[in-house]
């Protein structure tokens, strides 16, 4: 997997609540144009915002289905999406199919990591199962969020 | 025997369980607890550890460093048990009497796990999303703790992932609170009442003991700002009362009037609130919900967290690597913590392994405390080695570990009991939350209906300690004889084979220090590789005398004609000539004799022990014997087709994987396939398939392209002579300058001559 592939990133939305009216500079029509109350809630606002450093598909052996889970993942929840349909209850599904590769011994690993997250050839080494790492965290932010009506997650 | 009980400070113990994880020759081990009163002479089980350490880059075998390494930095997984075995367990030591009653008063205190998890930072407690939003925070904040957050890990959360930033405040009816649950429990425990009391009895030790640690290690950590918040004597006066459970009105036992307590918690939050400057916040952690909401009445803020539940320990696995929720860093978890937490929480906590043994002892008739012991963190500590060749039995059928019984009574020294008849314990099941035994099902439907509600309901225990718990460990250095080893063949029935543990690399430069100087002593070794063990030369002896490249005579080695033989080989890179002495060991030839061609074999299930096998397969990989192809298996590579006989071989490969002529593949796939197939080594197909272009049986194109890295870990061990240096290189079958060296051959294409 490339640099790029390793990186993940998540975050949590919800509509948003603005309190006052809110402006958008529009350059075609040369002024202000100001979004009405009944569109508030095409805002969402991040309440929570999280990265890893480490590489959390390297925990899967099968760099095939790495990449599959990836995709789906990036798919499922890109920004693109409907918010609904990308709804905290929808994690559950991925935390499925993180659970179903972590029940199959031969498909999930323990493996070397640098201080800063990415695997190294040198003695500074971390040790970790990033995909048992990820599954306990991304189960909170389940339980922690589930709660919060209409929230919704990107992941990148 | 007796072994001396050591107090050791929570920092240094990490070489001490390397060393119990490095003696008992298996990463898995079995965690139990318990209570000297409550359980009797009984240990409870609280699953699995299974110990992760690394590999190193040139296959070597797990070293003491490594192991250490990984105990020190979370390196492992801790499989729990399900919630009704759990429950199971702890009833049958705990009393013959079986009522609901006594089942919802163990539950209670068996919740005491899941806060010890949420306390370690193996999980973190559910907080409520508004308080989350906020973090992390960006100004300085003071979060004022109850006591339950002291308990249940909130307020290890907050020093953890919020401090110095979020100062943390402590307010004095906390304290006394928890100081009351421990004056209770100390009550209980002289007047030799804790037998009969055995629920309410653990849920006041593992409460008042793991609080007051959390609160002590808080104060004394360099990291973390604690302050006690004085809130005058008067009110403090009168919050005792007598505990009025129908129940426990016998035990004489003192509870804070729990309304009164929490509102003196709020009086502190909002004292602090008005001595704080402007813009200050001032929040109170709580997970109790008419706390939380007297604080929103009251226009307090609130983190307010999900109390942990026994769901939030059963039948998980845990790791001693976890993310931090609020940046990309990992944190570690040191093995220690779990057990001095465990140890605090029970009293006595260990980890077994085969008839190795690590006890960690915070609490016991005759081991005294002081302060001295809090501010170094200090426990007991006792390593034991049992004699019996019957290693394994379940926690019912030997409740005592030889030595503990006498422990209340021995002083600083336990006793070991030499011998007494014990059952083999029944093979564990293969997937980790098999069906409870027969013994479990003793509890109401209510408790074994509960289910976690986000956790690995499906995994397996790892290969790996499965099969090294299942064998049998006498500690000598074993090799099993028969097709299916590891599983299949009664203990009396193997034929035991010296195997050692040795590492390639240092076996070889060992090889050339003989080669120059002809003999070598002990101390000579340990002083040359820095050994701090004599078993390791041990390890290195044995497999140089195994392989006759020296003789043995008091205390010398020395270097035999095969010895040279195999130098000079070695520095000619003359790979095939390295099996007849790097292979002719008994257990190495037991080792690749027992593989079939076509056949792969995981590393667990090899006829040599797990420990030495890595060691093994290198010596077999450099010498064209065998190949190891990642997450398949071992394959023997016994075939070395002449030319004409390979040139169909490799194009058959070739095609299969092709499809049509014409289409390049990936080299290290057709190598691999030849080695699985055909039993033909990458060395030796190199070599082949270079005389075929020759002798024009087969046209060869190779073309460079960017190596994919997914197969990076798809290499074998070889060995290099280099500046008179000899080591050991990983040659990577899919990075492309292995079929043509200084060429780029990630892709081939083979044709045949027209």
């Amino acid at each position: 997997m490339s640099e790029d592939s390793k990186y993940f990133s998540l975050t949590v939305w919800r509509p948003s609540r603005l309190a006052r009216g809110l402006a958008q500079y529009s350059e075609k029509e040369e002024g202000h144009t100001f979004a009405k109350v009944d569109q508030y809630e095409q805002f969402h606002e991040a309440v929570y915002s999280w990265s890893a450093a480490a590489d959390v598909w390297g925990g899967i052996v099968e760099p095939d289905v790495a990449f599959r889970l990836r995709e789906s993942l990036l798919q499922n929840f890109s920004p693109s999406i409907s918010p609904q349909h990308r709804n905290i209850g929808a994690l559950r599904g991925v935390l499925a199919e993180v659970r179903k590769i972590l029940g199959d011994n031969s498909q999930s690993a323990w493996q070397d990591l640098s201080e800063h997250g990415g695997e190294v050839e040198n003695d500074d080494v971390t040790r970790a199962n990033t995909l048992i790492a990820l599954f306990h965290h991304l189960s909170w932010v389940v339980e922690v969020f589930q709660d919060i009506p209409r929230a919704s997650v990107t992941i990148r | 025997m007796r072994d001396l009980l050591t107090l050791t400070p929570r920092t240094e113990a990490h070489v001490a369980l390397a060393t119990f994880f490095s003696s008992a020759e298996t990463l898995s081990a079995e965690l139990e607890v318990r209570e000297d009163h409550c359980f009797g002479e009984g240990w409870l089980s609280l699953g699995s550890i299974f110990l992760k350490p690394s590999l190193d880059a040139h296959y070597e075998t797990r070293s003491d460093d490594l192991l250490t390494h990984a105990v020190r930095n979370g390196s492992y997984e801790w499989h729990t048990p399900k919630q009704t075995e759990l429950l199971a367990a702890a009833l049958s030591l705990v009393s013959k009497d079986n009522t609901a009653g006594q089942q919802q008063k163990l539950k209670n205190a068996l919740i005491g796990l899941s806060h010890i998890v949420q306390r370690l930072g193996l999980k973190s407690p559910i907080f409520d999303p508004s308080f989350i939003s906020q973090l992390p925070l960006k100004r300085s904040a003071t979060i004022v703790a109850d006591t339950n957050a002291v308990l249940q890990g909130g307020l290890n959360f907050a020093s953890r992932n919020l401090s110095p930033i979020a100062l943390l405040k402590i307010p004095a009816v906390v304290q006394m609170e928890i100081t009351g649950w421990s004056g209770n429990y100390f009550r209980l425990r002289r007047d030799g009442k804790l037998a009969a009391n055995s629920g309410v009895g653990l849920q006041m030790h593992m409460r008042s003991q793991g609080a007051q640690r959390s609160l002590i290690r808080l104060e004394l950590s360099m990291q973390t700002d604690t302050e006690r918040v004085r809130f005058g004597a008067d009110p403090l006066r009168g919050i005792m009362q007598n505990d009025s459970d129908n129940e426990h009105k016998a035990l004489n036992l003192q509870v804070v009037q729990q309304g009164f307590a929490d509102r003196l918690i709020f009086e502190t939050a909002l004292q602090h609130l008005h001595a704080s400057s402007p813009g200050h916040r001032v929040v109170l952690m709580t997970s109790d919900q008419g706390l939380a909401r007297m604080c929103l009445s009251e226009g307090m803020e609130v983190a307010f967290y999900r109390a942990a539940q026994l769901e939030d320990f059963s039948e998980t696995v845990l790791s001693g690597t976890v993310f931090n929720p609020f940046s990309p860093k990992l944190l570690h978890v040191p093995l220690v913590d779990i057990l001095w937490e465990l140890a605090v929480a029970f009293g006595l906590c260990r980890i077994r392994s085969g008839q190795h043994t690590l006890a960690v002892l915070a609490m016991g008739e005759q081991l005294n405390w002081t302060p001295y012991h809090a501010n170094e963190d200090l426990l007991w500590v006792s390593a034991q080695r049992t004699n019996s060749k019957n290693d394994r039995t379940s926690p019912q059928d030997d409740p005592v570990e030889p030595g503990m019984d006498a422990l209340p009574v021995g002083g600083r020294h336990i006793e070991t009991a030499e011998s007494g008849e014990r059952k083999e314990e029944p093979e564990p099941a293969i997937g980790f939350f098999a069906a409870p035994s027969d013994a479990t099902i003793a509890l109401t439907p209510e408790l074994d209906t509960q289910t976690p509600p986000v956790d690995f309901p499906n995994i397996a225990l790892p290969d790996l300690g499965n099969q090294e718990s299942q064998k049998n460990d006498n500690n000598q250095r074993v090799a099993l004889i028969g097709a299916d080893k590891a599983n299949s063949a009664p203990t009396e029935q193997r034929q035991l084979v010296p195997a050692y543990k040795v590492s390639p690399a240092t076996l070889l430069h060992l090889v050339q220090q003989l080669a120059i100087n002809r003999t070598t002593t002990t101390a000579d070794i340990m002083s040359l590789f820095h050994f701090t063990h004599e078993r390791k030369v041990q390890e290195y002896r044995g497999f140089l005398v195994a392989s006759r490249l020296v003789n043995y005579q008091q205390g010398v080695l020395t270097a035999t004609e095969r010895l040279d033989k195999l130098w000079n080989a070695l520095r000619q890179n003359d790979f095939a000539s390295y099996g007849q002495y790097l292979c002719s060991s008994e257990a190495m030839q037991l080792l690749v004799g027992s593989l079939k061609v076509g056949q792969g074999e995981k590393l667990a299930n090899l006829a040599i022990r797990v420990a030495a096998a890595p060691g093994y397969i290198c010596f077999a990989e450099m010498s064209g014997c065998a190949l190891e192809i990642h997450n398949d298996g071992l394959y023997p590579t016994p075939s070395r087709p002449v030319p004409e006989d390979f040139g169909p071989i490799a194009y058959e490969t070739y095609l299969e994987h092709a499809r049509s002529e014409g289409v390049y593949i990936a080299s290290g796939q057709w190598l691999e396939s030849l080695a699985k197939k055909y039993g033909i080594h990458p060395l030796w197909s190199r070599q082949a398939l270079e005389e075929s272009r020759v002798q024009k049986l087969l046209e060869r194109y190779v073309e460079g392209s960017t190596p994919d890295t997914r197969f990076a870990k798809h290499a074998f061990c070889t060995s290099e002579f280099s500046r008179n240096e000899i080591s050991i290189k990983q040659v990577s079958l899919y990075e492309g300058d292995f079929l043509l060296p200084g060429k780029s051959s990630a892709s081939l294409r083979l044709k045949r001559p027209s």
